[in-house]
């Protein structure tokens, strides 16, 4: 060894999980209402996946001597206008709002982030005219797009999805962008440049992975708006289709039979009430965890 | 060692300076353009950052270059590598003038002349693992013919610098100030460059780790004959690295020397003035020493004084001063300065 | 060297100060002890974690609860114990009597108040100074911190100055009641070092003028050699040396000290002579080594040092070391 020190021991980690990733999950967990809502969205995850198990009976089995029959023995929930019964149909009917709630925010994200990487990273008129087109994307009412885009696109449960990506990337194309110039400015961005480090590789392996956070909690967020969408969409006719159930559907046709059979509309309501409150829970759980601010040990003064 | 050719003004040689030289600076100029108004962005004034400089460093050289804040040093430091783009002047490495190249081309070029920056905290990615900043730029210049090799190529490096090679995996919050900054250090190796600039690599460590990543500069300078340029503000650290130092105020260069003259006959209001200015940790010397305090605020480089940029802070102005600006000339062996004091 | 003739004007005993944090507690003040008198200057002198700046905000019970806590000692100021005081008393004294002065003059000026209304405040609760008579005090508050045109200075916002003259306003804010004790931390290290001198000149003279005491916290040995009339030095949240600064750089007794003094850079020393680092890292606060906490670093340590914490002993000279080891052997 030359006069260079002798290697030296490392600062011993107080924190007991090296990986940012997990001890990331371990402060959120930590957050009450944040792991009330991870229990819930692992219930729900856990009934859309093992639906079959857990059905009654088959969600599109019509009884129709049983129709719009109350909460029993023999269907806890009661049935439907064609005799299917209910909880059966829920279930089920989780798969599908689940499926349309995480596909559309991840597909959302995913192309918005992109944009607003680039918009961010190159700025000047790429930036500018990549703003103005999110403006003018922005402009429409959310609802009101995604429903003429629906009804352009035709209906069925794809559609749903792409329409939701169609407006939904804006906002994480905003939302990148302004965390993209933010991080640029930081030293090691520099750093990386001075290194050599080509533009591309600096803002996917170093810019990227530093704007997650927040976009983690945008994604969370969206979510339970993707699946509220999901549900206007399906309640106006134009998402999933007969016989698929799903819980705006539910909800929808229930809505006509609530003096009849009121569980037929509650119940999907319930569900659906459910899911984004447990994924707000958790978007907020993990926005306080990301939050340097509120971590008391580093305002230890010296 | 060399002299300065001074160019006539307005000039365009593209002759080659001396190759014994690695790194050459000609009348270099960074300014800041302040734009103002609502729709349409004027430029209203700019920032003098730095104003002319002529500079040449010999291979294997260690210049330092000193000054408070808002002087140009890290600036004029960012402006050789390129990362800030000079508004006017050249910039010779090894041969070829880099203002004249785009972004693209220089890429390839900065395996050869690297970074070290100030803040240890800051400087390195807190989602990568430190093992793969430090393979980083082997990868990006195809230094390293797999992932593994490059970490095997790291695991040296942090020898080097006197790390634990056990530790590539973990990720910079795990590890302290000083040795983060190591880490910084090897990352700049790691391409095998001539050249580093380290942008006062030190004054964020506390003083007990100043003195191991000092000598830790001076042992890899001597093992790998690299050419430095060490910006700092400590006098007493760059005078413990350099060869020669360069003392700059508000974007230009008031005085050059070899150290020895630097520290034993300052030349310049300037230099005296910082000399004085910082406290040495014994007490005898400090109860026998003249302290003199330069008065006033450091001045705008939007708007610097007009003949030599000292003159409203200088004890010693005369009325050429306030119209005149001084360039520097030689005084002795190496020794230049620009000062009306001595001509 | 012991002031019989006077009493101290602060007694600090036994200082303890606790932070949690979420990997446990960490002790970043551990019983600490030292006296302050009327007119002299004296340095905490330590590095980033040995708990200089927490036993200053202690002092005027400023630590934020949670997550610090102090969890023991005495403070005596002119008689009156302050950590037992209830909460009026001690605003009387913040300001007041005791006054201080932060390390970042960027952030310790709040930014929607003009200059005026933050010089003024502790003039107004303190000495119930109002309209003509407290713009007097202001003007001249900022006439003896050399700040030209001080009226148009009163109307200004924080933002438009530089950091020299935000400190320089600091101070001005700190004299301004006349305080007996000024406490400053890292009053300069952000600022460039021919402001740094000007800053230090301007409070050493202020705090002369009126015979208040001065407590210098800094890890600048330099500005420690210049100004202080006495030092203690601290490592690890403890005292490890308390002595004279006369005597400190003559003869330093502890190995940390010896070592902090032989690894600065200084610009009288030979050029060619290298610099002699103090080898390994600063401790780390929650996991700090059995006994003596510098002696994984120590050049003398023995085994004692590794089982028991030393105490701070001193001399007959008052000169005062916390080591098993004389170094002087």
């Amino acid at each position: 060894m030359t006069d260079a020190v002798h290697p030296t021991a490392v600062v011993a980690v107080s924190v007991a999980s090296r990986n940012p990733a997990l001890a990331l999950l371990r402060a959120v967990a930590r957050h009450r209402l944040a792991s009330v809502g991870l229990v819930i969205i692992a219930a729900l995850i856990f009934i859309a996946i093992f639906a079959p198990l857990l059905a009654p009976y088959s969600p599109n089995q019509q009884d129709l001597y049983r129709v719009l029959a109350p909460p029993g023995r023999i269907h806890l929930l009661g049935t439907d206008n064609l005799g299917r019964d209910l909880l059966s149909r829920l279930i089920y009917g989780t798969r599908v709002s689940l499926f349309v709630g995480i596909v559309s925010s991840l597909v959302s994200a995913v192309i918005g982030v992109i944009i607003g990487l680039i918009a961010g990273f190159r700025g000047g008129v790429v930036d500018a005219i990549i703003m103005r087109i999110t403006d003018a994307f922005l402009c429409f009412p959310p609802l009101i797009f995604i429903l003429a885009m629906s009804a352009v696109l035709g209906p069925g449960l794809q559609n749903v999805m792409l329409s939701f990506a169609l407006f939904g990337w804006t906002i994480f194309a905003r939302l990148a962008r302004g965390q993209v110039l933010l991080v640029r400015e930081l030293p090691f961005i520099e750093a990386a440049r001075s290194v050599g480090v080509p533009a591309t590789r600096i803002m996917f392996r170093h810019i990227l992975p530093n704007i997650m956070a927040p976009v983690l909690v945008a994604i969370t967020i969206t979510i339970g708006v993707a699946i509220l969408v999901e549900s206007g969409v399906s309640f106006l006719g134009l998402g999933v289709q007969p016989p698929t159930a799903s819980w705006g559907k539910e909800l929808r046709v229930g809505f006509t039979y609530l003096e009849a059979a009121p569980l037929f509309s509650i119940a999907p309501g319930v569900m659906i009430t459910l899911a984004v409150i447990a994924f707000n829970f958790v978007g907020d759980g993990l926005r306080d965890a990301l939050d340097p601010r509120l971590r008391g040990a580093n305002r230890v003064p010296r | 060692m060399p002299t300065v050719t001074r160019l006539p003004a307005g000039s365009t040689s593209v002759r080659e300076p001396a190759t014994d030289n690695l790194v050459t600076l000609r009348a270099l100029k960074v300014h800041f353009p302040v734009l103002s108004g609502l729709l349409r962005r004027r430029p209203v004034g700019a920032v003098h950052a730095v104003d002319g400089v002529d500079l040449e460093i010999r291979r294997g050289e260690t210049l330092g270059l000193v000054g408070e804040s808002g002087c140009g040093k890290s600036t004029l430091g960012r402006a050789v590598l390129q990362l800030i783009r000079p508004t006017s002047g050249e910039v010779w490495f090894g041969g070829t003038d880099l203002t004249k190249l785009s972004d693209e081309e220089i890429r390839p070029l900065r395996r050869r002349m690297q970074m070290v920056f100030q803040d240890p905290f800051s400087s390195l990615n807190p989602r990568m693992t430190v093992g793969e900043t430090v393979a980083e730029p082997m990868l990006v210049h195809g230094l390293a013919a797999n992932a593994d090799e490059s970490r095997a190529k790291a695991a040296e490096l942090f020898g080097i610098v006197g790390l634990d090679p056990g530790m590539l995996d973990r990720y910079p919050h795990e590890f302290s100030g000083g040795q983060r900054q190591r880490i910084g250090i090897a990352r700049s190796l790691a391409a095998q460059p001539d050249f580093i600039v380290c942008d006062e690599p030190v004054s964020a460590l506390d003083v007990s780790i100043q003195a191991q990543i000092v000598n830790l500069f001076e042992a890899l300078r001597d093992r790998l004959g690299l050419t430095y340029i060490f910006i700092a503000h400590d006098l007493a650290v760059v005078r413990h690295l350099s060869d020669r130092i360069a003392v700059m105020y508000l974007g230009k260069i008031v005085e050059i020397a070899p150290k020895q003259s630097l520290y034993s006959s300052p030349l310049h209001p300037y230099t005296e003035a910082l000399l004085q200015a910082v406290p040495v940790p014994d007490r005898a010397i400090e109860k026998r020493r003249k302290r003199t305090v330069l008065q006033g605020e450091v001045p705008s480089p939007l708007n610097p004084p007009k003949g030599c940029r000292l003159h409203p802070r200088c004890a010693k102005a005369m009325s050429q001063c306030r119209t005149v600006e001084p360039v520097l000339k030689q005084q002795a062996e190496g020794h230049w300065v620009a000062c009306h004091l001595y001509e | 060297m012991a002031k019989t003739a006077h009493e101290a004007l602060l007694c600090v005993r036994n200082l303890t100060v606790e932070f949690a944090t979420e990997a446990g507690i960490v002790t970043a003040v551990d019983r600490v002890s030292f006296d302050l008198y009327a007119g002299e200057i004296l340095a905490l002198v330590g590095e980033s974690g040995c708990g200089k700046s927490a036993t200053a905000l202690a002092l005027l019970r400023l630590i934020a609860d949670p997550p610090g806590r102090i969890a023991g000692g005495e403070i005596r100021f002119r008689n009156q114990e302050l950590l037992s005081a209830d909460d009026a008393t001690v605003r009387d004294i913040r300001g007041n009597r005791i006054a201080m002065i932060f390390q970042e003059p960027m952030t310790s000026l709040n930014p929607v108040y003009t200059i005026g209304r933050q010089l003024g405040e502790p003039l107004e609760l303190h000495k119930n100074l109002r309209g003509d008579s407290l713009l007097a005090k202001c003007l001249a508050l900022l006439e003896s911190v050399n700040i030209p045109e001080p009226r148009q200075r009163l109307q200004s916002y924080p933002h438009q100055f530089s950091g020299g003259m935000r400190q320089r306003m600091m101070i001005a804010m700190g004299m301004s009641c006349d305080p007996d004790i000024v406490i400053a931390d890292e009053p300069t290290t952000a600022l460039d070092v021919t402001i740094q001198a000007q800053l230090l000149e301007l409070l050493q003279a202020q705090v002369a003028n009126r015979r208040a005491a001065l407590l210098l916290i800094t890890h600048n040995l330099g500005v420690v050699a210049r100004y202080a009339d006495r030092v203690n030095v601290m490592y690890a949240g403890r005292v490890v040396e308390s002595t004279t600064a006369d005597e400190i750089y003559r003869a330093p007794r502890h190995p940390y000290t010896i070592g902090l003094l032989r690894s600065v850079p200084r610009l009288d020393q030979p050029i060619s002579e290298k610099l002699l680092p103090i080898e390994g890292q600063p401790p780390n606060p929650l996991d700090l080594p059995s006994g003596c906490a510098f002696h994984p670093r120590c050049p003398f340590a023995i085994d004692k040092c590794r089982a028991e914490a030393p105490v701070l002993t001193r001399d007959a000279n008052g000169h005062a070391v916390a080591c098993w080891v004389d170094v002087r052997a």
